[in-house]
């Protein structure tokens, strides 16, 4: 599917689409986002990328491989569990730091765990998408 | 005790990848690892030879009553000593043997791995460690027999080994479960104590019963005992260590182990001695016949297996001193002529008997190894085999039970061993070599050396059984039975019916090698070989079950997705619609409907949805049904937002627009949009529409039933204060629940990767 117009425009979009991915990330903690619906829209950009250029070209302009932000973010989401355990808690309870960071507030291990999940949704849609365009 | 038994598991795991740095030096290093693990249970030695013993406790599953116990007694220890104590050996031998075969790391790991396991499970102090530990060796034993994994005997072999052993193992499991509740433990000891409840228990006979017959698939008796020879397959080393001297022991160890909970039991003792005494004599004479080396040792292991069963099933205090000692003899003995056959095997690529010939000469350092070993298990004096043999005789003459049948067929079975023995010596080493056959020089110190040490300890250990292990022998044997005598291990006890009934054997044994041509046309002239029948039996369920999966794969599954999804549907449907029946809730719950509260917006976007379900039951092309899903799948996410759901929301228009934009790309590339009839159509309309009604009923009564457990209101009120987020949902899902997130994610990961493999993966590509 060549389309100029669209070949254009998603080029400018991307980053565009990325800032607003991560936005809907962080606000997910007070307000209506998240990881899961943050991976969600940082995979469009990719995908009409892909539907324009071919996803070899995709993979190659951007580095991307799908199946390492899926390992990446299984391993971060378990990981943010672990951490409690050491101070002595049980796997998976929350650790909140008492300093607080510009613009997103006291971190957390929730957010690991939520930065897990965007890998693992961006990954696999996006995994899923280059499988189906290449057959 | 854990931390050894931890190390030992921990060198399994750093073997493969430290194998690489030196193919040479690793298995040395490895090797001087287990030594001190030798040297562990060495220093236990003093203690449990003056009849202590020793119990290591740590908590594991204690809401279950389980915790992890070792427990050290004159049993374990003789076991765990032969075990580490072999494995030193083996290592050493290995380390040559496997020189430059492709995956030799993985090897060492495998083979340690049994050590570990081995180890716990003769330690084991509890009768569930012991069993998990029992399911490891089977499953070690898997993957050293199939090593060599591009062949496809071994990968049958290795297959076959786990399906007998390990289902045996489920077996055992029932019988060690059974005797925990009728004995009210798990812990070995206060089974033992509690003898007296579990033998007043209903579940007496079923327990027995279990339990010997995981014991009789392990220890390979008949008609388990098809998987041993196969299991030759295995690299040497392998066949030595597991196959002879210790995993094919563990179905011996544990009824030595609950023998003291069992004995005088006729049952127990009925069984353990027909089946022992038979397989005895099957396996002896089976042998005799064989050509190939490791065939010929793997059934006379078989039989020495049943020697052991039966002197448990005659039950006496001499005949499980003649058992102890027998083993020992026959793990000195056996793993020795193994090693001498992978020797012989290793540098002239041949095991068959009579392809070998005039190895004296070429190969004098190895064939001192295998006669020290054969005269051993002909029983000459002064070798432990000697030992053994007439302590074995001894016992079966004393015993109570029909001992006529015992003893004629015990001396049956070391006529055999004795011919066995002869023909191994005889025309291996001293025929003179009709050609000059191949070129062979003697193998390295590491591989004659680990066969000879064997050979000299059958005789030291016999000669000398006072300064070596006389003791530990005694205080195993009584571990054993009810009670402990003194253990005699002289060798000369005057002109006795056991002294002649012995000469007997060496002359009988060496009438019958003389006499062998006439044994193989008798042998060849039944009409079936008995032994053969199980395997038989196996090859033929095998057999079965395949052509029964392939019937029902055809039969349900037949290729087409909606088909399958239909059937999910439909099970879903019918498994609701008859608990919602059959526990009233249909009826019982008031559902209170406020028509009032319905904005005509929503009633708008319902209709919209509604109109659009039933266009598309009538759409022709693909494109239309897409859309059409699409502004279903957008009316629904609307309707989110009217009941403040906007997580749902945005969450359910994305994954919409994701699905349409990626349906526009694969598009093309579908087939035409094709249902068959009229009447599969009905069919999934009325699918569909069922399971509509059925969630419509669901959500209704989910609705109507108030929240009891006040879940909702823990989140509202704690969302802030422990979650630190405003966004329940949020909260809920990273943080409160993340627990079932994380499940959820995995799960999402494994269906990409099962998407990759289905896609990417051309059966083409594989070679099977």
């Amino acid at each position: 599917m060549k389309s100029l117009i669209l070949a254009t425009i998603i080029k400018a979009l991307i980053p565009l689409f990325l800032i607003f991915a991560i936005y809907m990330f962080f606000r997910g903690h007070n307000q209506p986002g998240g990881g899961f619906i943050g991976g969600l829209i940082a995979t469009i950009p990719f995908m009409v990328h892909s539907i324009s250029f071919g996803s070899g070209e995709t993979i190659k302009a951007f580095r991307i491989k799908p199946i390492f932000a899926t390992s990446a973010g299984l391993l971060l989401a378990t990981l943010s569990g672990v951490f409690s355990m050491v101070v002595g808690n049980p796997f998976m309870t929350a650790l909140w730091s008492d300093a607080a960071l510009p613009f997103i507030g006291k971190p957390g291990t929730p957010i690991l765990f939520d930065a897990g999940v965007f890998l693992i949704v961006f990954g696999m849609v996006l995994q899923v998408t280059f499988l189906l365009s290449d057959e | 005790m854990l931390y050894a038994l931890l190390s030992v598991f921990l060198l399994a795991l750093i073997a493969p990848f430290i194998y690489r740095l030196s193919s040479m030096k690793v298995p040395q290093f490895l090797a001087v690892c287990t030594a001190g693990i030798v040297g562990y249970f060495l220093s236990y030695l003093p203690e449990i030879d003056k009849g202590f013993t020793r119990t290591f406790q740590y908590p594991w599953a204690d809401s279950l009553g389980v915790s992890l116990s070792f427990y050290v007694d004159g049993l374990s220890l003789f076991f765990a000593l032969l075990i580490s104590f072999f494995g030193v050996l083996i290592i050493l031998y290995a380390g040559n043997y496997m020189k430059g075969m492709e995956h030799a790391n993985r090897f060492f790991g495998y083979l340690i791995l049994f050590m570990g396991s081995m180890l716990g499970l003769v330690l084991s102090g509890n009768v569930i460690s012991m069993f998990v530990f029992w399911e490891l060796t089977s499953f070690s034993s898997y993957l050293l027999i199939g090593f060599k994994n591009k062949d496809e005997k071994s990968r049958e072999a290795a297959r076959q080994s786990i399906l007998v052993t390990g289902g045996g193992g489920l077996v055992l499991l029932a019988g060690l479960v059974l005797m925990g509740i009728a004995g009210g433990s798990y812990d070995i000891q206060e089974l033992i104590s509690n003898t007296e409840m579990i033998r007043q228990h209903p579940y007496l006979s079923a327990t027995i019963v279990l339990i010997l017959i995981g014991a009789f698939t392990k220890s390979a008796q008949f008609p388990f005992h098809f998987w041993l020879p196969n299991a030759m397959q295995a690299p040497t080393p392998v066949s030595a260590y597991l196959h002879s001297a210790t995993m094919v022991k563990a179905g011996v160890f544990i009824v030595f182990r609950f023998n003291p909970i069992f004995s005088g039991i006729e049952l127990w003792q009925i069984i353990l001695a027909s089946v022992g005494g038979f397989t005895m004599v099957m396996g002896a004479i089976v042998a005799f016949k064989a050509d190939d080396l490791k065939r010929i040792l793997a059934f006379t292991t078989i039989s020495a297996l049943g020697i052991f069963f039966m002197m448990i099933g005659i039950g006496s205090e001499a005949a499980l001193q003649a058992a102890i000692v027998y083993v020992l003899a026959h793990a000195l003995y056996k793993g020795a002529l193994f090693l001498a056959a992978g020797t012989l095997d290793h540098e002239c690529g041949t095991r068959k008997i009579s392809e070998l010939s005039g190895f004296r000469k070429k190969m004098p350092r190895t064939a001192a190894a295998t006669i020290l070993s054969c005269l051993s298990m002909m029983g000459i004096i002064p070798f432990l085999g000697f030992t053994g043999k007439e302590l074995l005789y001894d016992a079966a003459l004393h015993s109570d039970t029909p001992y006529f049948v015992l003893i004629i067929s015990l001396v049956l079975a070391s006529v055999f061993f004795t011919a066995i023995a002869i023909k191994i010596v005889y025309q291996i080493f001293f025929v003179k070599a009709e050609n000059a056959g191949p070129t062979v020089t003697e193998a390295s110190w590491f591989m004659f050396a680990p066969p000879l040490v064997l050979g000299l300890l059958g005789f030291l250990f016999s000669v000398l059984p006072n300064l070596s292990i006389q003791a530990l022998l005694e205080i195993t044997a009584g571990n054993m039975g009810i009670s402990s005598g003194e253990l005699d291990m002289s060798l000369w006890h005057g002109f006795n019916t056991v002294l002649l009934l012995s000469l007997a054997t060496i002359i009988l044994g060496i009438i019958l090698y003389r006499g062998r041509y006439v044994f193989e046309k008798i042998y060849s002239k039944l009409p079936f070989p008995l032994s053969a029948i199980p395997e038989k039996l196996y090859d033929g369920s095998l057999a079965a079950l395949t052509s029964f999966s392939l019937f029902q794969t055809r039969a349900v599954q037949n290729g087409f997705l909606r088909n399958y999804i239909s059937m999910f549907i439909a099970v879903f449907c019918f498994l609701s619609i008859y608990y919602l029946f059959s526990s009233g809730y249909l009826f019982r719950s008031a559902i209170d409907f406020k028509w009032d509260d319905i904005k005509i917006y929503e009633i708008l976007v319902l209709i919209l949805v509604a109109i659009t379900v039933v266009f598309l039951f009538f759409a022709k092309s693909r494109l239309t049904v897409i859309a059409s899903i699409g502004i279903i799948g957008y009316g629904i996410a609307l309707s989110y937002t009217f009941f403040s759901a906007p997580d749902v929301a945005i969450t359910q228009f994305l994954a919409e627009t994701l699905g349409l934009i990626l349906l526009a790309v694969i598009l093309p590339k579908l087939p035409r949009l094709h249902i068959a009839n009229q009447g599969s159509k009905i069919k999934y309309f009325l699918v569909s529409l069922t399971f509509g009604v059925v969630m419509v009923i669901i959500t209704l009564i989910v609705m109507s039933e108030p929240g009891r457990d006040g879940l909702k209101e823990y989140f509202v009120l704690n969302s802030l204060p422990l979650g630190k987020g405003e966004n329940i949902v949020n909260v809920i899902l990273v943080d409160f629940r993340a627990m079932d997130t994380l499940g959820e994610i995995s799960v999402l990961v494994i269906t990409m990767l099962g998407i990759i493999s289905l896609l990417k993966l051309k059966p083409e590509k594989f070679e099977l």
